[in-house]
């Protein structure tokens, strides 16, 4: 019996740490390569006591234009500027609707809620060739502004879904009594309930800071040069005379760094968004 | 009284706009374009087709293998991706050892960008220089090719895609698991249920909604993948062998500039997706997954 069990205990445990090796591999690798010399990442087999540099680094922040002709700080400050653009406009126009959602009763909510999660549904790489020619018409192609406009449409559904959830707990007394006090409807929103949802609100904005930092198809489409963002980066080391293996992964490399970050710092109001996004 | 009526739309009026201006109207335009023949770069307006876009697509043979091809991709990635999400659930319920690392770590492809994963697997299947060349050649196995190799295109996807998706089953069904009442095991247990009729009689039974949810929503976001793939081949792969739907869409939209053809492949795809959602959408309508 006891042979059984510690046959069960290694078999289970074997089957984990394979599962981990093959999520874990393909990322230490690329951390390993953006730390090897250029001559380094080429030899075979494979070093892995190997000194370590921040050549490619230096590389990418300091001469990244002259050797690629790519500006790493433009793709960074694009990116920076259009996550933080989304998840602020995500985060303030899911709370005025899910301030309506959650906290009246009116003719068509029902509908509203319907057509909200619907679009949640569409699907972004098809949904690029119509926005290619809306941002086209509208003449703001390869802008900043089309980017946060584009990925506030794509994260507003979950957003407003996890706003709602939110607002529906609070309890009504608090906005009673603000309204005897004499509030308005907007200052009870702003003053009085945004505050008491504020672990959504930290939800909504990780989860809509990760994806529109991650977002490679529609930056792809919707950008060439002035606003494209750091997954466009990370592909455009491929180029005709060879991959720059180095600058490339070491893009990958501090790309995982926000995401990481918060997941660390949030990961108990993630677990939340997670579950409450799907699930309900 | 009547301000209470009209305050909620209000409130809800920038959504409507965001929506409205960025989804509803250019799908609509889309909808409108898959009807007719227009391509820019010849410089020609758009003749009208009615359904012929539709029809050739249907009649067209790379087109049938795309989709094939995507079906057979959706699902192998999709069983293996639930079949190994639900098992890693299952046994980390248990306070095992190391749980708090392996957790952290079954979930981190969740926060990659799926552009950076695709290098990340295209830098490990280097044929030259990759760790995975290395790892054959300890194992005693001939080096293979397989990044530049039609025959595996379709497998190196299938793998992609349950490296990046298996995190999000594991997450929803972990946590399911976690706040899943505890009586009804507890009396399994005290009925004398050994662990596979408690999980086939009990925790299953159980788990089954959440699980055809993730199922549901795994399939819609499989049958859609494109910049992974793109990542790692930075082409449709050798030979087109990795030819999916949204590759092809994105190619024939920005390569070929057809966008009467690719908005009626958008809608094809449009199509997939909510016949794929059907029993997630009529839940939605009638409040239940509210």
């Amino acid at each position: 019996m006891a042979g059984v069990r510690r046959t069960r205990v290694f078999l289970v445990y074997g089957a984990l740490v394979f599962w981990a090796l093959f999520i874990l591999v393909p990322m230490v690798w690329v951390v390993l390569t953006s730390l090897k010399e250029s001559q380094v990442i080429f030899a075979y087999p494979p070093q892995f006591a190997f000194a370590p540099t921040l050549q490619s680094y230096r590389t990418l922040l300091f001469s990244g234009s002259e050797v690629s002709g790519l500006h790493f700080q433009r793709y960074f400050w694009n990116s920076v500027m259009v996550a933080m653009g989304t998840t602020i406009l995500t985060v303030l126009v899911a709370a005025l609707a899910a301030f309506a959602l959650g906290r009246f009763l009116f003719f068509g909510r029902k509908l509203v809620s319907t057509v909200i999660l619907t679009t949640r549904l569409l699907p972004p790489i098809a949904a690029i060739i119509p926005l290619f020619l809306l941002m086209s018409s509208l003449g703001v192609l390869d802008t900043r502004f089309a980017l946060i406009t584009a990925y506030t449409a794509l994260n507003l559904p979950l957003a407003v879904l996890i706003l709602t959830t939110f607002f529906a707990r609070i309890d009504r007394e608090i906005e009673e009594a603000a309204q005897i006090e004499g509030a308005g409807t907007l200052r009870i929103f702003w003053s009085i309930l945004m505050p008491l949802i504020a672990p959504g609100i930290v939800s909504a904005g990780i989860s809509t800071f990760i994806v529109a930092w991650n977002d490679f198809s529609i930056a792809f489409v919707l950008t060439n040069e002035n606003a494209a963002t750091l997954p466009l980066l990370v592909v455009s080391f491929v180029t005709d005379i060879g991959t720059l293996w180095g600058p490339m992964s070491a893009t990958g490399t501090l790309m995982l760094v926000p995401p990481i970050v918060f997941v660390v710092f949030f990961s108990r109001w993630l677990l939340d968004t997670f579950t409450v996004g799907p699930i309900k | 009284m009547r301000r209470v009526v009209v305050i909620p739309y209000l409130f809800l009026l920038p959504l409507a706009t965001i929506l409205g201006s960025v989804v509803v109207y250019p799908w609509a335009w889309a909808f409108y374009l898959s009807f007719f023949s227009w391509n820019p770069t010849r410089g020609a307006a758009p003749t009208f087709l009615g359904l012929g876009n539709y029809v050739k697509l249907l009649g067209d043979t790379v087109f049938l293998d795309v989709i094939g091809r995507t079906v057979a991709m959706v699902a192998i990635s999709v069983t293996v991706t639930m079949i190994v999400g639900l098992m890693l659930a299952v046994v980390l319920q248990r306070n095992i050892a190391g749980r708090r690392f392996f957790q952290t770590a079954f979930l981190l492809p969740m926060i990659i960008s799926p552009a950076v994963g695709g290098l990340m697997w295209r830098m490990l299947l280097h044929t030259e220089w990759g760790l995975f060349r290395y790892f054959l050649s300890v194992t005693g196995l001939r080096n293979v090719d397989l990044l530049g190799n039609p025959k595996a295109t379709l497998l190196l996807i299938i793998v992609l895609e349950i490296w990046l998706h298996t995190p999000f089953v594991f997450l929803v069904l972990y946590t399911g698991l976690r706040s899943l009442p505890g009586e009804y095991l507890e009396a399994a247990w005290i009925d004398g249920a050994t662990e596979s009729q408690a999980f086939r009689l009990v925790t299953f039974p159980i788990l089954k909604p959440l699980i055809m949810l993730v199922l549901v929503f795994r399939i819609i976001l499989s049958l859609r993948a494109f910049d992974s793939v793109y990542a790692l081949f930075s082409s449709p792969g050798p030979g087109k062998a990795g030819r999916i739907l949204g590759v092809y869409l994105y190619e024939q939209f920005r390569v070929f500039w057809e966008l009467g053809r690719s908005s009626a492949i958008a809608y094809v795809l449009l199509l997939l997706t909510f016949v794929t959602a059907f029993p997630l959408i009529r839940g939605i309508a009638r409040g239940g997954v509210e």
